[in-house]
């Protein structure tokens, strides 16, 4: 039996009133499971980023049911949304916000600080995660001597410190070249596959839809198809 | 792969980082906003050394001006705090110790009999004309004291002794103002009022806030050198039986001497103090330049921090989005400004007793004790928290959705 991480019903985000009100997301209902890659895609203003930010604990839906992990936060104040984020979810970023200032290691200790680590457990632990990344010899490095592939591989280290229950990411790829969209892609696979994670990825390249598992389709706020990529030959499937 | 777990963590050795020492005390003082902080600061040395100066600028400025008032203070009461009475009493309407009116003797008289007083002593202080050696002149002040009674008496003597002022037309002058009345050693003589007067001994460090130096001499030569009448005198200084019981001595002084102020010497040396210092607008203007000081280093660790800040918000959004509470990204730019604060402090002292140094040989006192530079210490690192103020209120409204967008 699947389990779902994020359970979502008739989600709706509205931002300002009157005339100038804008209408992010109308009614989306959506589950992303444990152990899934889930892609979010559809064209600008199509309300992608509002949902990543729903997701993740971010803001409250104006409208509608959210639960992240078993917490309902459609109805939580801000402190406790950030408890969530802190305990639940892992941010990776396009531009990868690293801390220029910190070194590899850390800038994937910060998120471990958060959580109340010591210092040195928290170095201990975040050497450990680069290394598994294959970022042990760039772990004294600052981001600026690191490259594009490298930073973002910094970034998922850091999303990944405290253990989340999920994993967003935005455009994570879309800085990157060829090869290094591919070890990013693969690597978020694997953090969904072997660690059972839910990985959500919005995303305009093409180049990852073959190796997500999912895709869901955005459009004017709606979510208008959710289903599977070319290879598991089930195209994503209307649902309005 | 796998990603390890906490516990294969801990496991781990740790790998030496190559940081510096003081990057890897910083980590160990708070975990990681200590280090952010500081990293931050060392990001931009620019911005950071031009906030150093300011807080230098500003420590310096408010220690000398601290350091000027408690000098002028202590100088403004030097002669009544070494007198080693108990009670002065003075002519009515006397403010400060330095400007005196002739007491008529009676009153000496009268204070031997009050039950408790000890002993009393004839005091004389009055401006005299001072004329050098070699020519010109100098208004000084004329200190003429009964030795016998051991009170009023020079101190600090690093030249003769307080029994030669008992020698006919001795005085003793300070050290520090020698120069200045044409003084180059022991035996000179120079005319007091026209009177010859020659140098007996000399003290050091007994600086006027007037700047016309003290002149001590004995009761009797005092005479010659002044328009004091025999018999009279500007104060008379009594002791006490029991220096706790000096303030009501005092009150059974008042009765006995109802025209003229009685004072227990604590109270007096306030009164001269207060005069000095606060009446004649000197100590206002010091006051005045703390508070100048004080404002441009808060305004100059206000603005760069607040500008730092800005220039983070993306980073504080992402710490923000990952959960970090606001007293997180608050304690990063308080820590930000209290190293800055802190290094402030430091240069800022130094620079100050640098001065204080320099100018221990010189007539304005400076007074710098531990206890005026921990109150600079804490009163800047409280100035600079006090100017994170903006960049915290910044911190406060920032939006974690804006990584986002």
């Amino acid at each position: 039996m699947k389990n779902c991480i994020v359970e979502s019903r008739d989600l709706d985000m509205r931002y300002g009133d009157g005339v100038t009100a804008v209408h992010a997301l109308r009614g989306v209902s959506l589950d992303v499971f444990a152990g899934e890659v889930l892609m979010v895609r559809g064209p600008s203003g199509s309300g992608k980023t509002t949902l990543l930010q729903l997701l993740g604990a971010l803001q409250r839906p104006t409208a509608g049911t959210l639960s992240i992990y078993g917490y309902r936060i459609d109805g939580l104040p801000p402190e406790e949304l950030r408890r969530i984020r802190l305990q639940q979810v892992g941010f990776v970023f396009q531009s990868y916000n690293l801390f220029p200032t910190l070194k590899a290691w850390e800038n994937v200790a910060v998120a471990l600080d958060l959580m109340g680590w010591d210092r040195l457990s928290g170095e201990k632990r975040a050497r450990a995660i680069l290394d598994e990344l294959d970022m042990a010899p760039r772990a004294d490095f600052f981001p600026s001597k690191l490259s594009g592939g490298q930073r973002q591989r910094v970034a998922i280290a850091r999303a990944l410190a405290h253990d989340p229950a999920i994993i967003l990411a935005d455009e994570p790829t879309a800085a990157l070249d060829r090869e290094n969209g591919a070890m990013v892609t693969e690597l978020l696979r694997v953090l969904a596959h072997d660690q059972k994670r839910a990985v959500v990825v919005v995303s305009h390249d093409a180049r990852l839809e073959p190796r997500v598992d999912r895709i869901v389709t955005l459009e004017d706020g709606r979510l208008v198809a959710d289903g599977f990529p070319a290879r598991n030959r089930q195209p994503p499937q209307r649902v309005n | 792969m796998s990603i390890v777990t906490t516990d294969q963590a801990a496991d781990l050795t740790t790998p030496q980082s190559g940081d510096s020492v003081f990057a890897r005390i910083m980590t160990q003082v708070r975990g990681m906003t200590m280090l952010l902080a500081w990293r931050n600061l060392c990001h931009d040395p620019i911005r950071f050394g031009a906030t150093l100066i300011g807080i230098v600028f500003s420590v310096t400025l408010m220690t000398v001006q601290s350091s000027l008032l408690m000098g002028f203070s202590q100088t403004a009461s030097g002669l009544i705090d070494h007198a080693g009475a108990d009670i002065w009493i003075a002519s009515r309407g006397t403010t400060n110790v330095d400007q005196s009116v002739i007491l008529p003797q009676r009153d000496f008289y009268k204070a031997l009999q009050v039950p408790g007083v000890k002993d009393a002593s004839r005091y004389i202080v009055r401006y005299v004309d001072w004329r050098k050696p070699n020519g010109g002149s100098e208004l000084v002040i004329l200190v003429g004291c009964v030795t016998s009674s051991g009170m009023g008496l020079p101190w600090n003597m690093i030249q003769g002794s307080a029994a030669s002022l008992n020698e006919p037309d001795g005085v003793v002058i300070d050290a520090l103002y020698a120069a200045k009345l044409g003084i180059s050693g022991l035996g000179q003589e120079v005319e007091i009022r026209g009177r010859k007067a020659r140098i007996v001994g000399m003290t050091d460090g007994i600086r006027t806030f007037t700047q016309s130096p003290y002149v001590f001499t004995s009761y009797n030569n005092a005479l010659k050198f002044s328009d004091v009448g025999m018999g009279d005198e500007s104060y008379v200084l009594v002791r006490t039986d029991d220096p706790r019981a000096a303030p009501a001595v005092a009150a059974e002084l008042r009765k006995q001497v109802p025209n003229a102020d009685v004072w227990t010497s604590a109270a007096f040396s306030e009164k001269t103090r207060n005069y000095w210092v606060y009446a004649t607008g000197a100590g206002l203007s010091l006051w005045f330049g703390c508070l100048l000081s004080a404002i441009v280093g808060v305004t100059i660790v206000a603005q760069t921090l607040y500008a730092a800040t800005l220039e983070r918000i993306a980073e504080y959004a992402t710490l923000s989005a990952m959960g970090a509470p606001n007293r997180y990204l608050n304690a990063v730019v308080i820590q930000q400004a209290l190293i800055g604060g802190g290094a402030g402090c430091v240069c800022g002292l130094a620079i100050a007793y640098v001065l204080f140094s320099l100018a221990r040989r010189g007539p304005v006192a400076l007074q710098m004790p531990g206890t005026l530079a921990l109150a600079i210490t804490g009163f800047t690192l409280l100035m600079c928290a006090a100017a994170s103020v903006l960049a915290v209120r910044k911190l406060n409204s920032i939006d974690p959705t804006s990584v986002f967008k």
